[in-house]
């Protein structure tokens, strides 16, 4: 009786580090409203940096932008990742959405993408010439090896699970390349979004009730605010780095 | 009991729904808590030192070696049977400890039991938290044996080579001079080199077949090395092997000596490099300077293969190494000062180009000078050619911090970079001024030295090795054969005449034999 009790306790272990790590349920969302909001920078606008292509100039040009600010003159900044933190329900996540990281031009594209925890990725390259992507999960200054796929062949299309493993940032880098750099936020909840080339963001099916809105940008940083969304209605929101 | 049950099957179903079907497939295995004690204590004593008291790798050692050693705590290990990016299994930590890292600063431990080894890996994972988290877990992937090896397979292995631009690092001969090569950074963002893969004995996953299977399967995690898990058949991945595998000798053989062998005519530094293609190389092993200041702990240049022949008149030594890049841009000299110790000059890899110096005794002698170019009672004869331009320089060495050009008796150089190999040849007179002369049949000591711009080594920031020889074959010996041929005839003649008589005596019995009969 001893030994059956420690063996379900044993069985049970794994199902309870499961649920709780899992901490988001998604169900419909009916009272639910929307975040619409926009990513600015005050001050001087800081200016794109200019890449040297050192390999593959003939087919990369021999420059590239790193779309590190990619920013209006009026200071809306794209590329900036607006998530939700610390929710544990709302609508459900799709996991099974076809989401594509491409190697182009010698570049990532999109620069930056948002991707559910445990969904699957594509990698493409379609260049025609080696590329590698080597996926990283990014905790503070530290960089934590998660993968690193060849791609020697233009059209070559890879499909991985566990680069989305975990939640939190991916940084992906390509050693052929090595001004290449793109990211990955790993979600657990749908509630996460890339601001376009106005700094727009749109939240849609956002439970009623207060939340943590973070923004991160590789450059800017990151800030959070907090936000109250009612019912059917839209709540606007303004960031400024 | 009937409330246990269907939630133990709840608890089963729910750890399978929550993991892909190839993750987390395994229990974490993290030992008990005397074993983890017992391996903080051999760890502590033997490992502790270069990877950290906390396993960060930055004990008091690793500042003297690249690569540095392994960040334990980071749960990224090179050489694993696990896929990219995962964590390696025990044995795959055993086997690291057991063999070592070849070319590395991490030893071999094969006098650790099993036990020890069980403990050790147990104390080891405790560094990181993965190997705890049941998500992080894997199986092993199956290496398959090896088929024979073959020619043709090689040949195959060379087009896979090339098209899944293995050769974009490791260059089309395995000699690290892809065009990435330059720019590779491992995750640590330290410069990191392709491996040389005409050195089967430094590679990081060992020399097998099965080795080079698994470390372009697997790739090496830390590392720009990828993996190619998904991209090829298991027979091109054979195919890939065999020519990487036919790229490098089993061992390096070291050599001594290298012999000089006498032509006929004159040595014209223009067709000289037409001389050395039917002789064998003679390989010597290059260290880093530690010994004075200026040091290099990090030479990037291992080895250096040599050759010469002589005429009457002159003498042609030819030295080729591998390397990445060929650094033309910039300057250098033995004789540029170097700080004490420069681990991360200030210096741009631009700024010294690469350099080679060959060394002899000034004068004939039973004294060898001192190996650091020379001592104040012994002086050496250095000659130097900086790869940036194409004329050769000759210094006198009195210690390495008395170095003075000597105008006279210049040596002639040429020197080229095909494929990631340099090749360059220095022709002396064999009896020029200022230096011991060059005397068939004598043993004449030669020391090397090679300067890496890359890698900013100029002055006594080099690569070296320590006294060898060179030996002229001398004219009567290449005829030395000849009295042993003559010899050789004589007693064949001989053996001919016995056999003869021995016949004859013979055939006589036979003719008579049916008469003996009768």
């Amino acid at each position: 009786m001893r030994l059956m009790r420690f063996v379900a306790v044993a069985l049970l272990i794994p199902f309870c580090v499961g649920t709780a790590s899992a901490q988001y349920v998604g169900a419909a969302v009916s009272d639910g409203g929307t975040i619409v909001g926009v990513v600015k920078v005050s001050g001087e606008i800081p200016k794109d940096e200019i890449k040297t292509v050192v390999k593959n100039s003939a087919q990369c040009g021999e420059t590239i932008t790193a779309e590190k600010y990619v920013i209006s003159e009026t200071g809306q900044v794209r590329w900036a990742v607006a998530m939700l933190e610390g929710i544990t329900a709302g609508k459900p996540l799709d996991t099974k959405v076809e989401i594509m990281v491409d190697n182009t031009g010698c570049r990532f594209a999109p620069h930056v993408l948002v991707a559910p925890t445990k969904g699957k990725l594509q990698i493409r390259n379609s260049d025609a010439m080696l590329h590698n992507s080597h996926f990283y999960l990014v905790t503070g200054d530290k960089k934590k090896n998660v993968i690193n796929l060849a791609l020697p062949k233009q059209g070559q299309v890879l499909t991985k699970a566990k680069i989305l493993r975990k939640p939190g940032l991916l940084s992906v880098q390509c050693d052929a390349h090595d001004f290449m750099q793109g990211y990955v936020w790993s979600l657990r909840h749908p509630y996460g979004v890339v601001t376009d080339a106005e700094g727009r963001f749109t939240l849609a099916d956002v439970p009623a009730g207060t939340h943590t809105l973070k923004v991160w940008h590789e450059a800017l940083g990151e800030s959070s605010t907090t936000v109250t969304v009612t019912s059917g209605a839209e709540t606007e929101v303004a960031i400024e780095f | 009991m009937r409330l246990l049950l269907p939630l133990l099957i709840l608890g089963a179903l729910g750890s399978l729904q929550a993991q892909e079907p190839d993750l987390g497939t395994e229990a974490p295995d993290l030992g008990t808590e005397a074993q983890r004690d017992a391996g903080k204590v051999i760890y502590e004593q033997k490992c502790a030192q270069c990877h950290g008291a906390e396993g960060e790798g930055d004990g008091d050692g690793g500042a003297y070696f690249r690569p540095a050693p392994r960040d334990l705590t980071s749960g990224t290990f090179k050489v694993r049977t696990t896929e990219s990016g995962e964590l390696p299994t025990d044995e795959d930590l055993k086997r690291v400890i057991r063999l070592g890292m070849p070319a590395t600063g991490m030893p071999a431990w094969p006098d650790f039991g099993d036990r020890e080894l069980t403990e050790l890996v147990y104390y080891i994972k405790t560094f990181s938290e993965d190997f705890a988290d049941p998500d992080m877990i894997v199986p092993p992937m199956e290496i398959p044996q090896a088929p024979a090896f073959t020619e043709a397979s090689a040949q195959k292995g060379r087009k896979l080579f090339e098209e899944n631009k293995c050769i974009d690092c490791h260059g089309l001969y395995g000699r690290m001079d892809g065009p990435s090569a330059p720019t590779l950074k491992d995750d640590w963002d330290r410069h990191i080199r392709p491996a040389d893969l005409t050195k089967r004995w430094t590679y990081r996953g060992g020399p097998s077949r099965e080795d080079i299977y698994r470390t372009f399967t697997t790739g090496l995690n830390g590392t720009p090395m990828p993996s190619y898990a998904d991209l090829l058949e298991e027979e091109d991945r054979w195919n890939l092997v065999d020519y990487v595998f036919s790229l490098s000798a089993d061992e390096p053989d070291y050599a001594t000596v290298v012999i000089a062998r006498l032509m006929t005519g004159e040595i014209d530094i223009e067709q000289a490099s037409s001389l050395f293609d039917s002789i064998p190389g003679a390989l010597f092993p290059m260290a880093g300077q530690v010994i004075e200041p200026g040091r290099e702990f990090f030479r990037s240049i291992d080895a250096v293969d040599v050759k010469a022949v002589y005429s009457a008149n002159h003498i042609a030594i030819r030295l080729a190494w591998n390397d990445m890049s060929a650094d033309r841009s910039g300057h250098n000299s033995p004789a540029i000062p170097v700080p004490v110790f420069d681990p991360d000059a200030e210096a741009s890899t631009e700024d010294f180009s690469d350099a080679v110096a060959l060394q002899f005794p000034a004068k004939t002698g039973s004294v060898l000078p001192y190996f650091l170019f020379g001592d104040r009672r012994n002086a050496v004869d250095i000659w130097f050619a900086d790869l940036a331009g194409d004329e050769a320089e000759r210094f006198t060495g009195r210690g390495s911090d008395n170095i003075t050009p000597e105008p006279l008796g210049t040596p002639l150089v040429d020197a080229s970079y095909e494929d990631g190999e340099w090749s360059v040849i220095f022709v002396q007179e064999r009896q020029a001024e200022g230096g011991s002369p060059f005397e068939a049949g004598s043993f004449v000591p030669v020391a090397f030295s090679l300067w890496d711009g890359f890698n900013k080594e100029r002055g006594n920031k080099r690569g070296l090795s320590s006294w060898y020889y060179l030996y002229l074959e001398p004219a009567e010996e290449e005829w030395s054969i000849l009295p042993t041929l003559q010899w050789g005839l004589a007693t064949l003649l001989v053996q001919f005449a016995i056999v003869y008589g021995v016949r004859r005596k013979y055939a006589n019995h036979a003719g008579q034999g049916p008469h003996d009969r009768q």
